[in-house]
């Protein structure tokens, strides 16, 4: 069974983040109707499983109020 | 709301609001042999400014990402834009609000422009991440130092959306 999380992600200090747990759920939509603010995310968890084993980014996590668009593409270091 | 700036003897100046409209764009010109009062009135017109912005935050261009080359040979020019950046610095910490300066790979990645292009253009050009408020379309062409005003301050405004957008560590 899976469990939906949403989590806040603030600033604390100039380049130190904390996400705050806003809630959990039992469907996808609840999750996204937890959302108000565009740094509001939310992922999926396996219920009773243990995630401990291999530190990795949170798969599927999304910011769903976030509108389309294309990340910035950085062009190589400009000269003159 | 966040503010770009271009500085020069003609200074670029483009506020977005916190939905991505252009609410306010123009150059602010400055016309004076002395680079000292050059900076002093710029650091009048800004104060100006910034009383009739709610909350402005606000981004400039960071020189320092130009290398050696371009504009920063310039040794008069050199010394004037730390001068206008020290003046819009000072205010900020006045008055408490948020500035950063924008490294030129971000604020060149929002989008090529062509010369002297329209707002609409810039929206183009923009990834469409402009919309423009009631009125703010009625002036254009916008020329070269409000486009690059314009593209500091939308880099600024996503580059900080971006670092609230981390995604979480499980494990």
């Amino acid at each position: 069974m899976k469990v939906w999380v949403v989590s806040r992600c603030n600033m604390v200090s100039d380049g130190v983040y904390e996400f705050e747990i806003m809630g959990a759920f039992s469907t996808e939509q609840n999750a996204i109707a937890a959302c108000h603010q565009e740094n509001d995310g939310y992922g999926a968890l396996e219920l009773d499983v243990y995630q401990g084993e291999k530190r990795v980014l949170w798969p599927g996590f999304r910011y769903p109020l976030v509108a389309d668009e294309p990340p910035l593409e950085i062009y190589p270091p400009a000269v003159g | 709301m966040i503010t770009g700036f271009d500085f020069a003897r003609e200074t670029g100046v483009s506020t977005i609001n916190d939905d991505g409209e252009l609410v306010y764009i123009d150059t602010w010109r400055f016309f004076d042999k002395d680079p000292s009062v050059v900076i002093a009135r710029f650091y009048e017109r800004f104060q100006e400014y910034i009383e009739t912005v709610p909350w402005p935050a606000v981004a400039f261009e960071d020189l320092h990402s130009y290398g050696g080359g371009g504009l920063l040979r310039s040794e008069p020019w050199r010394l004037m834009w730390y001068g206008f950046r020290w003046a819009t610095v000072l205010r900020c910490e006045e008055h408490g609000f948020p500035w950063t300066g924008v490294p030129i790979r971000l604020w060149r990645a929002v989008g090529e422009l062509p010369n002297r292009p329209t707002p609409r253009q810039v929206v183009r050009a923009g990834h469409n991440c402009v919309r423009f408020a009631a009125g703010a379309e009625t002036r254009f062409p916008i020329n070269d130092h409000e486009a690059v005003a314009l593209m500091v301050a939308i880099a600024a405004q996503r580059e900080a959306r971006e670092q609230l957008r981390h995604v979480p560590v499980i494990g």
